[in-house]
């Protein structure tokens, strides 16, 4: 690439007083990212490689960004998991608690049924007392 | 149909946006902010985005305006000014350390000029906008942006011409 020096301190003057057009100003970025400019040039070589290098800065926190939700989205998957499976089991358990209480329940019912009835019983065994004597009394006066 | 204007037009204008504001905010975290706070106000305005002519004129605007007003709330209370070494991953260390102090200098001659001109250098310079545009942005005549840009030009000039006078690096 071939670049005149006088062409160049021209276009840097223009530079300095605003008055070149985008194209210009192109031709100077690519003039001093040539790597062989005028050493005299050294200062404005800074001046455009800063640009350059500025110009190319991204916000960085957008590709780790895209990692980190790619790795909660995951994490958000694992989560919901655990809360459904979690949910599941512990109306699994529930219910089966709940069985087993209304299992108590009813055995308790059952057995106070029994105990009444077993008492009742007893009291009616007493009174077959007084039909036992009977029978004896009777037996002696037929025989 | 309007969200795909959206991420067509407005979200590869994400690094544009966030260079600004960090050239005139001065500072990483709160430029990362700003961003995102443009960005976000452009999804609010994404229906009317499709009367607007010049979509990254307008961004940017908006991001001025943004600035300016964090700039004029914060700027006696909290607003930390500092500057950032700011640096490019990849390269070799060498070229990397060399173009990092080069760029610091140069980063730290450009924030120390006026609001204004750090800003009308940062879109001319850097971004690469036209005159026109800035003008546009900036909300000014043709040759205020002219002799802002003149004077701004010719501060960092001095400086680094003085600077490599003296071999200081």
């Amino acid at each position: 690439m071939e670049f005149n020096k006088d062409y160049i301190s021209e276009l840097l003057n223009l530079y300095e007083e605003g008055e070149t057009s985008l194209k210009q100003e192109q031709e100077l970025k690519l003039y001093f990212s040539s790597e062989v400019y005028d050493k005299e040039f050294e200062p404005y070589a800074k001046l455009f490689k800063f640009f350059e290098l500025e110009s190319k800065t991204e916000m960085e926190d957008q590709v780790t960004g895209n990692e980190k939700t790619s790795s909660s989205f995951w994490i958000n998957i694992a989560a919901t998991l655990c809360i459904a499976l979690g949910g599941l089991w512990f109306y699994d358990h529930y219910q089966t608690q709940q069985e087993m209480k209304e299992a108590r329940q009813a055995f308790e019912t059952t057995q106070n049924a029994l105990n009444l009835l077993s008492s009742n019983m007893n009291d009616g065994l007493e009174k077959l007392e007084y039909v036992e004597v009977f029978r004896t009394q009777k037996n002696k006066l037929i025989k | 149909m309007t969200s795909e204007i959206y991420s067509r037009q407005v979200l590869p204008l994400q690094d544009k946006i966030f260079r600004f504001s960090r050239r005139l905010l001065s500072s990483e975290v709160t430029a990362k902010d700003a961003t995102q706070d443009v960005l976000l106000k452009l999804w609010k305005l994404r229906k009317q985005l499709n009367d607007i002519k010049n979509i990254e004129a307008y961004a940017m605007t908006m991001t001025k305006n943004h600035c300016y007003d964090l700039l004029k709330s914060k700027h006696s209370r909290t607003l930390e000014l500092v500057h950032s070494n700011y640096t490019k991953p990849g390269s070799s260390l060498d070229s990397q350390i060399e173009a990092r102090d080069e760029a610091s200098i140069v980063s730290k001659l450009i924030n120390e000029l006026p609001e204004q001109q750090r800003a009308i250098i940062q879109l001319r310079d850097v971004e690469q906008f036209s005159n026109q545009e800035i003008e546009e942005i900036m909300g000014l005549n043709s040759t205020s942006v002219r002799v802002a840009l003149s004077r701004a030009r010719k501060k960092i000039m001095n400086e680094l011409k003085k600077t490599s006078a003296y071999g200081i690096q």
